[in-house]
């Protein structure tokens, strides 16, 4: 019976450790357990609204990476970060009709999540992208 | 006594499974057991290095993604894409402003080492280099 617990445990335990799926991810799979992103569109095209959100990451914290795609059928741009200690991972997706879809996801240093972030940095870059 | 060793092998399976570092500071699910990187260093610029190894990936295999480490002193910049179904990361890094260094790792799709891959491309970079 012991045994069997042990089994049931260390399973569990393999199954869980791994590592954290992220929106920078070519393909990012399933949520987690509770809500960590968001997405936005936005009526501007890929790269303005990349330039946009790295102007307007860079006002809240540190971009450490920025990257581009080359697998996927649109274009994606990936940027990631810090903001104070969360975590932030941005993806932009060029979609047809001149439509961009951005995705913000923040994790917190202990796994927790911080959502306004996210909405502060769709705001900031909204702005951004209105300024000439 | 077999209860025990049970539990600690399960415990370290535990704890040896999970992230290994690439060489983008990135995360990939696997077993660090063996090297599954090689190292080279060259008396060329890292533009010169960085097209070389675009090059090299694009002739043997995929490349999926190009980024720019942003968070580190030296310039640095990464590929990653795979070579005969193998995932394979790219690390190019201006040392100095005339040498630079390119590591480039490859792992299976479970896990494991593939130096002989990542020794294939790193060969291959050296080729595109001489040219």
């Amino acid at each position: 019976m012991r045994k069997g617990m042990i089994v049931a445990l260390g399973a569990a335990a393999l199954c869980l450790a791994g590592c954290v799926g992220t929106v920078t991810q070519d393909k990012p799979g399933n949520l987690p357990a509770y809500r960590d992103r968001v997405e936005y569109r936005l009526d501007q095209p890929a790269g303005k609204v990349l330039e946009a959100a790295k102007r307007a990451f860079n006002s809240y914290g540190t971009v450490a990476r920025e990257s581009s795609s080359s697998s996927t059928s649109n274009p994606v741009c990936y940027i990631d970060g810090t903001v104070n200690r969360d975590k932030v991972w941005i993806r932009i997706e060029g979609a047809p009709a001149a439509t961009t879809k951005m995705i913000i996801q923040v994790r917190a240093p202990l796994g927790g999540t911080n959502l306004r972030l996210a909405d502060e940095l769709h705001e900031r870059t909204v702005f951004e992208l209105s300024l000439k | 006594m077999k209860k025990g060793i049970f539990a600690a092998i399960v415990i370290a399976a535990a704890c040896v499974s999970g992230c290994v570092s690439t060489v983008n500071d990135q995360k990939t699910a696997g077993l660090k057991l063996s090297t599954d990187r090689v190292e080279n260093r060259y008396n060329r610029t890292l533009p010169e290095v960085y097209q070389a190894a675009v090059r090299a990936l694009k002739a043997t295999g995929q490349l999926s993604r190009e980024s720019t480490l942003l968070g580190t002193t030296n310039q640095v910049k990464t590929l990653e894409g795979e070579v005969s179904d193998v995932p394979v990361w790219v690390r190019v890094e201006a040392v100095e402003p005339q040498i630079t260094s390119v590591i480039v790792q490859a792992r299976t799709t479970w896990g494991g080492s593939q130096v002989a891959i990542a020794s294939q491309l790193a060969t291959h970079i050296a080729l595109e280099l001489a040219k």
